[in-house]
C-alpha cells in the first residue's frame, strides 16, 4: 500500500474492527460512511470482520468515524 | 467446491446482504494476504477474553523479552513471504495485516510530507501496549529505523519521517 504524499495533501487511512465495534451486522455500513463528509473510500472486508476507510484528517479523525460505527451499531442507530 | 461450504457461503452472504461472490473473493484475500503467511510461523488464535487474561497474568518483563525476541524474526519472516523485501512500508503493511486479519488493534494513519504517525487502539491492556511498543521498535531496528512511540493502556502512537 505505498502512498506518494505531497505536501498538500495530508491522507488518513484507518482500520476498524467490526466486530469490536458491535457493527458486524450494521446494514448498509458501507453507505452511511460514504455519506460522512470528508470519507473518500470505504472497503468493508465481512470475511475479515473489517473496514478500511480513506479519509481526508483535515475534514474528519478517526475518532470521528470510530464514534460514528459505534453508534451504528447500537440498536437505536 | 463442497455443497455445506456453499450453503454455508450462501447464508452468510445473504446476512451481510453482499453477494456470494463478494464473501467468497474476500476470503479468498484473507487467505493469499495473511493466512498462509501466519500458518508458517505456526499462529494461533485464543478468543479476545483469553488473550486479554493470559495478559493480565504475565510478567511485565517477561512480555518485554517476548517482544524484542518476536519482533526481531517474526515481522521480517512474515514479510519476506510475504513480499520478498523488508523495509518501511513492508513493515507498516504487516502492521495494517495484523489489524484487517488477526483483530490485535484498530488502525489508523495520517500520512503528509512531514511525518507518518500511526496509532493503533486496542482493548487488552497495558501489557499488550508494552508488547507492541518493544515489538515495533525491534521490528523497525531491522531496517536501520527507530520510530517515536508513545504508549497509554488502549493506545501505541508510532510515528516515523514522512516520504
Amino acid at each position: 500500500m505505498k502512498q506518494n504524499v505531497a505536501e498538500s495533501d495530508p491522507v488518513g487511512n484507518a482500520i476498524f474492527s467490526l466486530y469490536t465495534l458491535g457493527c458486524s451486522s450494521c446494514s448498509g455500513l458501507e453507505r452511511r460512511l460514504k455519506k460522512v463528509p470528508g470519507i473518500a473510500e470505504v472497503n468493508v472486508n465481512y470475511a475479515a470482520d473489517s473496514v478500511q476507510v480513506r479519509f481526508d484528517p483535515s475534514k474528519v479523525t478517526s475518532d470521528d468515524i470510530r464514534t460514528f460505527m459505534k453508534k451504528l451499531g447500537q440498536p437505536s442507530a | 467446491m463442497d455443497e455445506s461450504a456453499l450453503i454455508a457461503i450462501e447464508k452468510e452472504a445473504a446476512a451481510q446482504q453482499v453477494s456470494s461472490n463478494t464473501l467468497v473473493n474476500q476470503i479468498l484475500t484473507q487467505f493469499s494476504e495473511f493466512e498462509r503467511f501466519a500458518k508458517r510461523i505456526n499462529t494461533v488464535k485464543p478468543s479476545s477474553f483469553v488473550f486479554r487474561g493470559l495478559l493480565e497474568a504475565a510478567d511485565s518483563d517477561k512480555i518485554i523479552e517476548l517482544a524484542k525476541t518476536a519482533g526481531s524474526s517474526i515481522p521480517q519472516a512474515f514479510v519476506t513471504a510475504k513480499s520478498g523485501r523488508v523495509d518501511i512500508d513492508s513493515l507498516l503493511d504487516h502492521l495494517r495485516s495484523l489489524s484487517v486479519y488477526a483483530h490485535l488493534y484498530e488502525y489508523s494513519e495520517n500520512l503528509d510530507s512531514r511525518e507518518q504517525v500511526a496509532t493503533l487502539v486496542h482493548d487488552f491492556g497495558l501489557n499488550w501496549s508494552i508488547f507492541l511498543v518493544h515489538y515495533i521498535t525491534a521490528m523497525f531496528e531491522q531496517v536501520g529505523v527507530s520510530p517515536k512511540l508513545e504508549m497509554s493502556d488502549r493506545s501505541v502512537i508510532l510515528t516515523l519521517p514522512g516520504k
